[in-house]
């Protein structure tokens, strides 16, 4: 995938800035947190593709970005933004979701890490 | 030296956030949860405690006006509002028309960012969302909403007290009540004219009821206007009440008043300061002036108008002044005009003035038939004053008649004078004797 | 109000019409030229057109600061209004006044 080879999966600057910004545990709870909001945003963007509501699709896809996003999960955030901004067709959103997920799992080990680390 | 070095680097990250800001009420307005934990954990780790959500565009409209926050942190893409209306909304609440609006958006297009602003936003804040930004600008716009705020509390309870001392000073005249009695017992009829540059005054007049229905007019103009001047037409009206036995004798008055004002009053102040006794019994006016502007004169009813010498040093300047009374008549017919400054000095919309000798003139050309009052608007449409005009300086103007009585049964005595008193600050305001 | 000031020759020549709103450029004049050595200080005021009650406060002022420093104050050829004040208030008693 183009998007997995061109941005990284963790933008370490982003969780530098948080770490140095906010209460460690505080920023723990919120990077395990992260994966769950993830998938739930995942689940919304199939529902209502499979409702035939791309509209909708894309206003999951945005607040998965928002929080991926400020959370340090960059690659994460870009799929989430494409599906948001660029993708015209169901078929081509429908076409990211394996991606989607795969990262969504790779964010979470990631994550998981770094939350380790703090 | 290493420790300077390291000062330097350690107030970039740790730069703390004024004491007294902590406090303000925040309200974080996003539909994603974990971006209001975050922004809210960015914000509590820099101490601040009053936060408060909002999950959607609604729900803010509805926490603004039951949180009250001092700050907004507004996502721009809600789902059930967008961001711009919610600015709409807000901003149309009285209570929060002025308080900042931080808007968060990843988006930045430039004609959105136009839109948002002419809506109300105050700011923008980029997402991703990174934190010393957020709390740099929180801190900003929470510290100019601070000092608008203390600013217009300020400006507030000024007025609120000039306005109040602005009433004090208009009691300090004298009361219709009182104008008219005398007014009746000497058989004349008296109007005035009294208006302020600003709230406060530097100009006073005054009535000094005798006996045998003589009474003392006063008037008396402070240098420059405002509160300054006004606090000491306080203190003077104090002083000429404690030297009643003098009122029947102006220049033992004002000799007095000037001694005790030179000792109150800084260098560069001073008052001018007329006083006439009025005896309408053996019809004649004593009188004595400190600088102030010559009171004009009409004697009887074939008489024309003068303007009686005025000179001496204003009270204030110089100690062991003797001030002279000077006596003139004013028989049935006659009609005494005095005024301050304000008036014969006031710049006319071509920068002219009418002085002195105008308003002789202009006193010349009002026939008998005119009340005093009208006699007053006359003289201040001669100099181009309207009631509306600004003014630069203090104005005061009375009027004394004997010229005529009232000239008809209809027009009572207790018709005019007892209005109220409020009337009298810009209308000139009279009271007639006679039956 | 315009001012000219010639610090040697200690004299001050004012023009236009003297107002409260004249008072901080004044007293700057006033204290740069008691600053400065001499006498007596003249105060020009020839051609000034207009004078109000702030304006001869500021002339009080003045005088009271000229006395500070040992100097006197003299007002030069006063004319029209600002005759007609100096006479009516007597400051033309108070001041030394060269026609």
């Amino acid at each position: 995938m183009s998007v997995a080879a061109a941005v990284p999966l963790i933008d370490q600057d982003q969780l530098e800035l948080l770490q140095a910004a906010l209460d460690p545990d505080e920023l723990r709870a919120m990077l395990v947190a992260l994966p769950t909001a993830a998938a739930a945003g995942l689940a919304a963007i199939e529902a209502a593709l499979a409702a035939g509501d791309l509209p909708q699709a894309r206003k999951a896809a945005h607040v998965l970005k928002g929080s991926s996003s400020s959370l340090g999960a960059a690659r994460l955030a870009e799929l989430a933004r494409m599906i948001e901004l660029e993708l015209a067709t169901a078929d081509e959103i429908a076409a990211h979701l394996p991606p989607l997920g795969e990262t969504i799992g790779a964010t979470t080990d990631a994550l998981t890490r770094a939350a380790e680390r703090l | 030296m290493s420790p300077v070095m390291s000062t330097v680097e350690t107030t970039v990250d740790d730069r703390v956030v004024p004491e007294g800001l902590t406090d303000a009420r925040i309200l974080i307005a996003d539909d994603d949860p974990l971006c209001r934990r975050l922004v809210a954990g960015v914000l509590r780790a820099q101490k601040f405690t009053n936060i408060a959500f909002a999950e959607g565009g609604l729900s803010a409209v509805e926490q603004v006006r039951r949180f009250r926050p001092d700050l907004l942190l507004l996502d721009m893409q809600m789902p059930d509002m967008s961001g711009l209306e919610v600015c709409r909304q807000i901003r149309a609440q009285p209570d929060f028309a002025d308080a900042p609006i931080l808007v968060q958006t990843a988006t930045v297009d430039r004609k959105r960012m136009g839109e948002l602003f002419a809506a109300g936003a105050s700011d923008f804040l980029s997402k991703p969302i990174n934190p010393s930004e957020l709390i740099a600008r929180v801190v900003v716009h929470l510290d100019r909403w601070n000092s608008l705020r203390a600013l217009r509390d300020y400006r507030e309870r000024i007025s609120g007290e000039l306005e109040a001392a602005r009433r004090m000073q208009v009691e300090l005249l004298p009361d219709p009540i009182t104008l008219q009695w005398a007014a009746r017992t000497a058989d004349l009829r008296i109007a005035s004219y009294n208006r302020s540059s600003s709230e406060l005054g530097g100009d006073l007049w005054g009535m000094l009821p005798i006996n045998n229905g003589a009474f003392g007019i006063f008037l008396a103009d402070f240098t420059g206007h405002g509160i300054n001047a006004a606090l000491n037409t306080f203190r003077l009206h104090a002083l000429i009440h404690e030297y009643k036995g003098l009122h029947d004798d102006p220049g033992a008055l004002l000799s007095m008043l000037n001694e005790r004002l030179v000792r109150l009053l800084r260098v560069g102040q001073f008052a001018t300061f007329m006083y006439v006794v009025v005896d309408h019994r053996a019809g004649v006016l004593k009188c004595a002036s400190a600088g102030a502007p010559p009171a004009i004169l009409i004697q009887g009813a074939n008489g024309r108008a003068r303007l009686c010498d005025s000179s001496g040093f204003p009270l204030g300047v110089e100690r062991g002044v003797r001030y002279r009374t000077s006596r003139r008549k004013f028989p049935v017919g006659s009609l005494l005009l005095l005024f301050s400054d304000g008036l014969s000095e006031f710049p006319d919309a071509t920068g002219g003035r009418v002085g002195d000798d105008g308003l002789k003139a202009a006193l010349d050309a009002c026939g008998p038939a005119l009340t005093p009052q009208e006699v007053i608007q006359r003289l201040c449409a001669t100099a181009g004053m309207s009631d509306s005009c600004p003014l630069p300086d203090d104005t005061t103007i009375v009027c004394l008649d004997r010229r005529a009585m009232p000239r008809s049964r209809g027009q009572s005595a207790s018709g005019h004078g007892s209005s109220d008193r409020a009337a009298s600050q810009p209308a000139a305001n009279s009271s007639h004797g006679g039956r | 109000m315009q001012m000219q000031i010639d610090r040697t020759g200690g004299q001050i020549a004012m023009s236009g019409e003297f107002t409260f709103t004249d008072h901080i450029p004044f007293k700057q004049m006033v204290t740069e030229i008691l600053a400065a050595p001499g006498k007596a200080v003249v105060i020009d005021v020839s051609k000034l057109d207009f004078i109000d009650s702030a304006g001869l406060g500021m002339l009080l002022l003045a005088r009271d600061e000229a006395k500070k420093s040992h100097r006197e104050l003299i007002l030069r050829r006063p004319s029209g209004q600002v005759k007609r004040m100096f006479a009516v208030t007597k400051f033309n008693t108070l001041f030394k006044v060269e026609e």
